[in-house]
């Protein structure tokens, strides 16, 4: 049993290591203060265009396993929006100050 | 006299204390294959719950051990101009031209939780933010990588200006694509990560997710959410969609 908790620790450690190629080279820091112009925004937006999200059709990335539909992201954030707004709700209400009599 | 083969003689030219440092490594790396193989080897695969939830708890697990060891201060590496990818792809749960367009004049970034101030931000209010530009690679859990050039506020400025509880342990984002994803405080507070307006000096094109994504070149591409609509600060563990299917929460790299 010892063993196999070890092992477990051991691989828990080595995992996020083990998953990604991320490439090692010096740090530094890059770039300078800028803001952006709406003006330049607007104009990006009109070049643009949309079609509907097809719900139905099958996830197109690799991240998705077999069966997973576009239209599943949507179902699930409804039901986690559901669970997490109350819990914040009642997190929220522990945290702030009574109110004045 | 038969001839020594290349690889030896070279490593006769090899220090014998630098031999050892790799005999070192390589005992490390069998002892974690080991380990893996024994874990294993106690799984009765035929059980899927359990198997599940040990994954789970393993996953989970990993979260804190990676949570103990990110270091705050460790810069992710950055890339001159040169490197950048070109064109940087695409990737979203969804086609790029089923990417979400957005009315600019009509939107505004919500935020909740434990944030002291709790107006909602316009995109003017937004881009009006002192902003920084990096060069990092965007790595995804799908096996490639990519450069790019982002530009945004540092998500640390912004959420000191908004007076979010820097104390909390997770902030929390909704997007207006669906998709759903939250971070450690710890991350969040990274001098890298960044509220990202700009892809290569340009106004972010939908497609990398308009009118703002995060930025966080110290996490996997999943961690960072494109088309942001509501940010919010927790100590309620917030999962994410992908996070919630299987994939590791913490996703550092």
């Amino acid at each position: 049993m010892n063993n196999r908790i070890f092992a477990a620790f051991i691989l828990s450690l080595a995992c996020p290591h083990l998953s990604t190629a991320a490439e090692k080279s010096t740090p530094g820091a890059s770039g300078g203060q800028s803001t952006t112009n709406e003006a330049e925004m607007n104009k990006t937006i009109k070049m643009e265009s949309r079609q509907p999200m097809n719900m139905d059709e099958p996830m197109p990335t690799g991240m998705a396993k077999p069966g997973m539909k576009k239209g599943d992201v949507k179902t699930h954030a409804k039901k986690q929006e559901a669970t997490m707004d109350e819990m914040m709700r009642q997190e929220e209400m522990k945290q702030s100050p009574p109110p004045p009599h | 006299m038969k001839k020594r083969p290349r690889l030896y003689t070279a490593l006769t030219t090899v220090a014998p204390k630098e031999i050892q440092l790799l005999e070192r490594r390589l005992f490390l790396k069998r002892s974690l294959s080991l380990g893996a193989l024994a874990l294993l080897t106690g799984c009765d695969v035929t059980d899927v719950d359990a198997v599940h939830r040990t994954l789970w708890a393993m996953s989970k697990w990993n979260d804190r051990a990676q949570g103990w060891l990110f270091n705050p201060h460790k810069l992710a590496p950055v890339y001159p101009d040169s490197a950048i990818t070109k064109p940087f792809p695409f990737n979203a749960f969804y086609d790029e031209d089923e990417v979400p367009m957005v009315d600019s004049g009509k939107y505004k970034l919500t935020l909740g939780g434990l944030i002291r101030d709790k107006k909602p931000w316009t995109l003017a209010q937004l881009y009006a933010l002192p902003q920084v530009s990096q060069i990092t690679r965007h790595v995804c859990v799908e096996g490639w990588s990519a450069i790019g050039k982002w530009s945004g506020v540092p998500f640390r400025y912004f959420l000191e200006r908004v007076g979010a509880d820097l104390s909390a342990k997770y902030v929390g984002f909704k997007c207006l694509d669906d998709y759903y994803t939250s971070i450690d405080m710890a991350t969040a507070l990274h001098p890298q990560t960044q509220l990202t307006f700009k892809y290569a000096d340009q106004i972010l094109p939908a497609k990398y997710g308009f009118p703002m994504k995060l930025r966080i070149p110290t996490k996997l591409g999943f961690k960072n959410p494109k088309h942001i609509a509501e940010i919010y600060v927790t100590n309620v563990y917030p999962g994410g969609y992908w996070e919630d299917i299987g994939y590791n929460w913490f996703s550092g790299l």
